[in-house]
Formats: structure tokens, C-alpha cells, sequence
């Protein structure tokens, strides 16, 4: 019992020294704003002249089943990461569901392309090491919103190189073919959110606090699997404090 | 607790997630909680699938079924939070339409293309404080396997929907954040301003465009 904590402390500690000048609360979870925000204007600047043209262009050339197969291949070169991130938190069941997943993937669905794991009613898992890191107790840190790649935290940012170096492809190709890959996904993965992207910066009073506070809502989600937060943890939200 | 974790996932493995979770707390409360989610949801999916009515027709009725379904004074209040108390008598009911208003414009389009997908209630749970939380799962579509959770309060008359948290994303904390946003350097009226913009908003076609898929 002592050693986990050890570890856990361990960890704490070592994240700490990152996340301590930031003193984020979740009441005050950005004391970056200023910064963050001109990091966000200038990924909305690349999305807009960029991403999203592009996007809308391989959106407007590839059939939707296209766009699919190529979402699958890119879902299951991330399996071994979820694996490894299964058993990290202690989720033997996930891990076996997740080797599953990949192995029929891999082979039947002919390199991903088609995910005959999911016919076959086998879960999804979603995990990587910042999602360990959370349920290994370690503080999520100060919003921080990376050039380029968008909203992240300090601890989830620190989790990156873990990501990376935990899907095996990465061991063996080089930048040169791991980076146009990895652009191909952020492409494909875009197409699929020309839309609600377009009404959500219309609609919102304030584009950059609705990502902020949609990313992090969504973040704790899958940090907890999809279960919702323990009791009273939503008091805040539903009651206020002068109600009857 | 992980044991807990594990054997749901068990149960999902095996394709048991409803009647395991249906167990859970099958009280009267959840029970008239769930049924009024399942009724707004047929009576949405139904609008939504008729193809005699006019895109303006289906708006409208959309909008009604929202309007008698959700419990606008306690959503209005809870966006607002600590700020409510800054809202006169007048400008807490002009909030209330304009929210509304600002609702049904923006979203209200937005559910035109779920013609095609069905949902399915996943489970219902009962709240410390007596609220009942209804969680549904869209299938098929685009936006297959979303899941969308409704938090329902009872006061006098009947179950009313006070918050809708879409992929773990809750509606009243969203907006909460951005009328926070506005009001920390802005007065009431400088956020009935905003939002009466946003209302007019660009003409219509000029650049959501509804594909036609």
C-alpha cells in the first residue's frame, strides 16, 4: 500500500514543480489568458487559412467511407497507447478489450482500415498517459493552449513524449513519414467538424471561453470514463447558494 | 470501486448495459423522469421525420416542444449564477426571452440533418438533492454513439429538463463561462445587447448553409 503512494507522491511532486507557478483552481483554471489567448488567435489564423481550407477540400474529393477508413487507421495505430494506459490505471478488463480490439483490427480490418471490432460489439476505450496521470492523482494544472496543436493542460501537455513514444510506429518510421501521417489525421479529423466548427465560433458569445470551458468539461469526461462526477461535485453548477 | 468499474465493463462486454443499469434505482421519481425524456424525444425525432412540414414549420414545432419541455426560469438562473442578483425585476425576464430566443436560433437548426438516428435511454440516476439525471445515447447518423444527458428538476408542476450536457459538455456551464465573460467588465444590459445581436444575427444563408445531405 505504501509503495503506490510513494510513486504517487512521487509524481506529484515531480508535476508540481511545473504546475506550482501556474496555481490554477478549478474556479480560476487559466491564469494564462492573456498569453493563451494569443496562442488561440494565432491556431484560429492557421485553422482558418490552412486547416480548414484544407479540410474542406479533402472533405469535398473523399467519399465519407473514405473518410472513415482513414479515421479507423488512425484510431487503431493509437491502440497500443490506449493499451498501455489501460493497465497503467489498473484496468485489466479495458486492456483486454483494447489488445482484442487491435489484433482483429489489425488483421481482419485489414491494417485498421475497417473496424470490425466495433461490429463485433467490442468497447472503445479512450485512454493516454495524461488520462493516467489524472487518475494517478496528479493536478491537471493550468489551461494551457499549445501552438498548433490546441487546448491541452500543463500535466497533459507533460504526458505528450509518453503518447508518443507509447504507439510502437513511432520506434521504427521516421519523422519523415510519422509527421505527414500524423498531418493527414489532424486533416481528416478536421473534415469531420467543418460544420459544428463553424456554427460553434457563430453562435458563441465568446469563441475562446466556450473552447475553453467545452475542452476541459469534455477532458474530465473521459479522465472519468464517461461516469459522472462523484456526488455534490456538480453542487456549484445546479444550486445557488441563496436558493431555498 | 475498480471492481465496480470492471464488471460494468463486463456487463458491457456482454452487451447487458441496459438491464444493469436499469436496476440501479428504478424509483417512481427517475421513473417519471425518464418518461419525459423519452416522450420529448419522440415527439422531436417524429417532427423531425416529417417530411410534409416545411423547414420553418419543423423550427417552429421544435421550438414548442423545448419551450414546454424545459424549465426556463431555474436554466436562466443558474447561467446567470451570482450575476442574477445584479438583474432587475425587467431585465431578468428580458434575459429569459432573449436566452430563449438565442437557444432556439442557434440550435434549434442545428438538429435539422438528426432526421435518420434514433436514441436510446442508457439509464436514469438519482440525484443528491433529488434531481434525476436521464443519460441517452444517439445511434446511428453522424453523430453515432454521442451521448446526451438530461438533468431534470420537479417543483410544482412536472419534470422539466434544467440542463442538457452533450459528451460530457453541460449547456448551463457553458454559458455560464461566456456570460461570466461579458459580465465581469459589462453591465446586464450590455449582455441583453450581446445577445439580441447574436439574435439578429447574420442573414439566414449567408453562410451556414444547410448541406444537403
Amino acid at each position: 500500500m505504501t509503495r503506490p503512494i510513494l510513486r504517487r507522491n512521487g509524481l506529484v511532486l515531480l508535476l508540481g514543480l511545473l504546475v506550482l507557478p501556474a496555481c490554477a483552481t478549478p474556479e480560476r483554471p487559466d491564469p494564462w489568458v492573456r498569453m493563451n489567448r494569443g496562442i488561440f488567435q494565432f491556431n484560429e489564423g492557421v485553422d482558418r487559412y490552412a486547416l480548414e481550407p484544407v479540410a474542406t477540400g479533402w472533405d469535398a474529393v473523399l467519399p465519407e467511407p473514405v473518410q472513415d477508413s482513414v479515421a479507423n487507421f488512425f484510431d487503431n495505430l493509437d491502440m497500443p497507447m490506449v493499451f498501455v494506459n489501460d493497465l497503467l490505471q489498473g484496468k485489466p478488463v479495458a486492456a483486454f478489450q483494447d489488445f482484442g480490439r487491435f489484433t482483429i483490427n489489425s488483421t481482419i480490418g485489414i491494417l485498421g482500415l475497417f473496424d470490425v471490432a466495433t461490429i463485433a460489439e467490442v468497447p472503445d476505450n479512450d485512454e493516454d498517459f495524461g488520462q493516467t496521470l489524472a487518475v494517478w492523482g496528479v493536478p491537471s494544472g493550468a489551461y494551457f493552449v499549445i501552438p498548433l496543436l490546441g487546448p491541452s493542460t500543463v500535466r497533459d501537455t507533460a504526458a505528450l513524449p509518453v503518447d508518443i513514444l507509447s504507439r510502437p510506429h513511432t520506434w521504427f518510421l521516421g519523422l519523415e513519414v510519422t509527421l505527414p501521417l500524423r498531418l493527414v489525421d489532424i486533416v481528416n479529423d478536421r473534415a469531420a467538424f467543418l460544420e459544428a466548427a463553424r456554427d460553434n465560433r457563430e453562435t458563441a458569445l465568446d469563441y475562446y471561453v466556450f473552447v475553453r470551458n467545452a475542452w476541459i468539461q469534455n477532458r474530465e469526461t473521459r479522465i472519468r470514463d464517461g461516469r459522472a462526477p462523484e456526488g455534490g461535485a456538480t453542487d456549484d453548477l445546479y444550486y445557488l447558494e441563496d436558493e431555498e | 470501486m475498480r471492481r465496480l468499474a470492471a464488471s460494468a465493463l463486463c456487463a458491457l462486454l456482454l452487451g447487458f448495459g441496459a438491464p444493469f443499469s436499469g436496476a440501479a434505482g428504478a424509483t417512481e421519481a427517475t421513473a417519471g423522469a425518464r418518461a419525459v425524456v423519452d416522450e420529448t424525444v419522440e415527439q422531436v425525432l417524429t417532427v423531425l421525420r416529417d417530411g410534409d412540414l416545411s423547414q420553418p414549420q419543423r423550427q417552429e414545432q421544435i421550438e414548442a416542444i423545448a419551450l414546454e419541455r424545459f424549465d426556463w426560469a431555474t436554466i436562466s438562473r443558474l447561467v446567470l449564477a451570482r450575476n442574477w442578483k445584479r438583474f432587475s425585476p425587467e431585465q431578468r425576464d428580458a434575459f429569459i426571452e432573449e436566452f430563449k430566443n438565442y437557444l432556439s436560433e442557434n440550435y434549434g437548426s442545428r438538429i435539422e440533418g438528426f432526421n435518420q438516428q434514433s436514441v436510446e435511454i442508457v439509464e436514469e440516476r438519482l440525484e443528491p438533492r433529488g434531481d434525476v439525471t436521464v443519460k441517452t445515447r444517439i445511434l446511428g447518423g453522424e453523430a453515432d454513439g454521442t451521448t446526451v444527458d438530461y438533468r431534470l428538476r420537479k417543483r410544482e408542476g412536472p419534470w422539466l429538463v434544467i440542463d442538457v450536457v452533450i459528451e460530457g459538455v453541460s449547456v448551463v456551464s457553458s454559458f455560464r463561462s461566456q456570460f461570466q465573460e461579458v459580465l465581469a467588465d459589462g453591465s446586464p444590459d450590455d449582455l441583453l445587447e450581446r445577445l439580441r445581436e447574436k439574435n439578429l444575427g447574420p442573414a439566414p444563408g449567408t453562410e451556414s448553409a444547410p448541406s444537403a445531405s
